[in-house]
């Protein structure tokens, strides 16, 4: 870095609440594991899953009667909608409070004030209750009122008209509700398909992370001339985990803040356009729901964007176990774990190369591990979990006793989960707060998206499709 | 920039005065990372903002820039 120009003091901010003088910097540790929303997930969605079984080998419908939600209510008039709420009120004021305890306590543990979350959370229920009810319409689907692409709209409406204030984003987290909703997730998904269709997943995931990352970085570098760091950020991010990815490299290799602005800005819309992008075409195309749950996990750049994606076609298509099913394989097994490895690598390159002067010291590669998104364990462990526990069933005993009294109230809190999340992407997506990206990074990134689009398609659909559509059957 | 291990560093960003790696005000910083991220997962691992250099640095990075916390 001995080409930087050494700028002076506290001035990358721009809030009065964070140009004060910061709290001093801590080493993590073993803290790590209450100051994570990682880990926090993995104890949420475990615990959760071992209360539903407690409460199921008990005989209780506490966790059944707490799972309610209004979207198989297939109501046609607005009075039906009035009763439901008058008849169940009180159990959506406990089931309120018991989300608003868990997130809220843990939202706090990890840093953040009550004052805050609490407001913002109520909201969000609230709005997820709408959500809901809008999915319970019986003439929902015939209008495209997918509960994930209507409560993107909605959030992003809200946020950008009604201008929400920013203290709200303390219950917005979009991060902790998704990674939350994938240890549930991972509660109701064999494992056995994770260990048959799991490899595939790598294989495609392989392909499609190196050639991604390695077009928008030459693009970058060779045709537009950008700084390498910029290309290593841009690259990583459009190959393997959006905004994340982009974080992990650019403390990889060191990179200045603005490269930050830029990635955020290119993954976040390119993030939202594919939200409708890749579901509609799919339904154009009439693909099995799996092929399009594993071309989204290819092809889309976060978890959040992703799951809002497969739960969107999944919906149209008819086959919503399907469409996450691919898209889980894909996005979540397949392609998160090279964020640690990108990071790693490209680390290296800026320790061997680009500052080969001054680097004394190899970067480790335990890099890999810490950067590991965590809540994948926890997925992992829920599911094997969940699958040797239920594995004695005969499959009329599962269908007709374990499915509705432990399945499907976890499915349902899932997709509260998921909700929460979906609803949280269009209230904390304030366009007018992104920078501009300029037009060569742009350009680069959107060649990037380009390659990672079509070849996401052909590996889906021709390569590996086989696989992807015998999914959810 | 030198870049050490964490269990060897000395005088590294972690404890340097212009290093900040709180989350909320990485957040703050940085309009739009808790969109679709989040500065509390574990893929930012202890990562942070250096203040003077403008720059995200990982905590065990010693440049030039460094300044005791407390100085």
């Amino acid at each position: 870095m001995s080409e930087d120009k050494v700028t002076d003091g506290r001035d990358f901010c721009e809030t009065k609440t964070c140009a004060e003088a910061p709290p001093p910097a801590r080493a993590m540790g073993w803290r790590e594991l209450y100051l994570k929303e990682d880990w926090w997930a993995i104890y949420l969605g475990l615990g959760i899953t071992i209360v539903a079984l407690l409460a199921f080998l008990n005989g209780s419908k506490l966790v059944q009667t707490l799972s309610i939600n209004p979207g198989g209510l297939k109501w046609t008039t607005l009075g039906q909608v009035g009763a439901y709420f008058s008849a169940n009120i009180g159990t959506y004021l406990l089931q309120m409070l018991c989300w608003l305890v868990i997130f809220g306590a843990t939202t706090r543990i990890m840093g953040m004030k009550l004052s805050e979350f609490i407001p913002s959370f109520i909201i969000l229920y609230l709005l997820s209750i709408v959500m809901f009810t809008i999915s319970g319409w019986a003439h929902a689907a015939q209008y495209n009122l997918e509960p994930p692409l209507v409560a993107l709209i909605l959030g992003l409406i809200i946020a950008n008209i009604i201008r929400v204030p920013k203290w709200m984003d303390s219950g917005f987290r979009v991060e902790y509700y998704i990674k939350t909703g994938i240890v549930l997730l991972g509660a109701t998904f064999p494992i056995t398909l994770v260990l048959t269709a799991g490899p595939y997943a790598l294989i495609q995931a392989t392909f499609i992370s190196v050639a991604t990352c390695l077009v928008i970085y030459f693009a970058a570098t060779k045709i537009f001339g950008l700084d390498k760091r910029l290309g290593a950020v841009m690259g990583v991010g459009g190959a393997v985990c959006g905004v994340s990815g982009s974080m992990a490299a650019a403390s990889a290799v060191g990179a200045k803040k603005d490269y930050m602005y830029i990635s955020v800005t290119l993954v976040v819309v390119w993030a939202l356009v594919m939200i409708l992008f890749i579901p509609f075409v799919s339904r154009a195309l009439g693909l099995p729901a799996g092929v399009a749950g594993a071309w989204v996990g290819t092809s889309e750049f976060a978890d959040a964007a992703g799951f809002a994606a497969a739960t969107a076609y999944g919906h149209m298509a008819g086959n919503e176990n399907a469409a996450i099913q691919g898209f889980t394989l894909m996005k979540v097994i397949g392609r998160d774990m090279w964020i640690g490895i990108w990071s790693f690598v490209f680390a290296m390159i800026a320790c061997l190369k680009w500052e080969k002067e001054e680097c004394q010291t190899r970067p480790n590669a335990m890099e890999i591990w810490w950067r590991f998104p965590k809540f994948v364990i926890g997925f992992l462990v829920a599911s094997l979990f969940m699958t040797l526990l239920t594995a004695g069933y005969s499959q009329a005993a599962f269908n007709g006793v374990v499915k509705p009294g432990l399945i499907m109230p976890i499915v349902s809190l899932r997709t509260w989960a998921f909700i929460f999340c979906f609803l949280s992407i269009g209230l904390t997506t304030r366009f007018r707060e992104l920078k501009s990206s300029g037009l060569k990074p742009f350009i680069a990134f959107t060649i990037g998206v380009a390659v990672n689009v079509v070849l996401g398609f052909v590996l889906s659909v021709y390569v590996f499709g086989g696989h992807w559509a015998a999914l959810g059957k | 920039m030198k870049t050490r291990r964490p269990e060897t560093a000395g005088v590294s960003c972690l404890e340097c005065r212009h290093f900040v790696n709180d989350p909320q005000r990485i957040e703050l910083s940085i309009p739009g990372l808790n969109t679709l991220s989040s500065a509390f997962g574990s893929v930012r691992g202890e990562a942070g903002l250096c203040a003077r250099l403008d720059r995200f640095v990982a905590p065990w990075v010693e440049c030039r820039a460094f300044e005791k916390t407390g100085n």
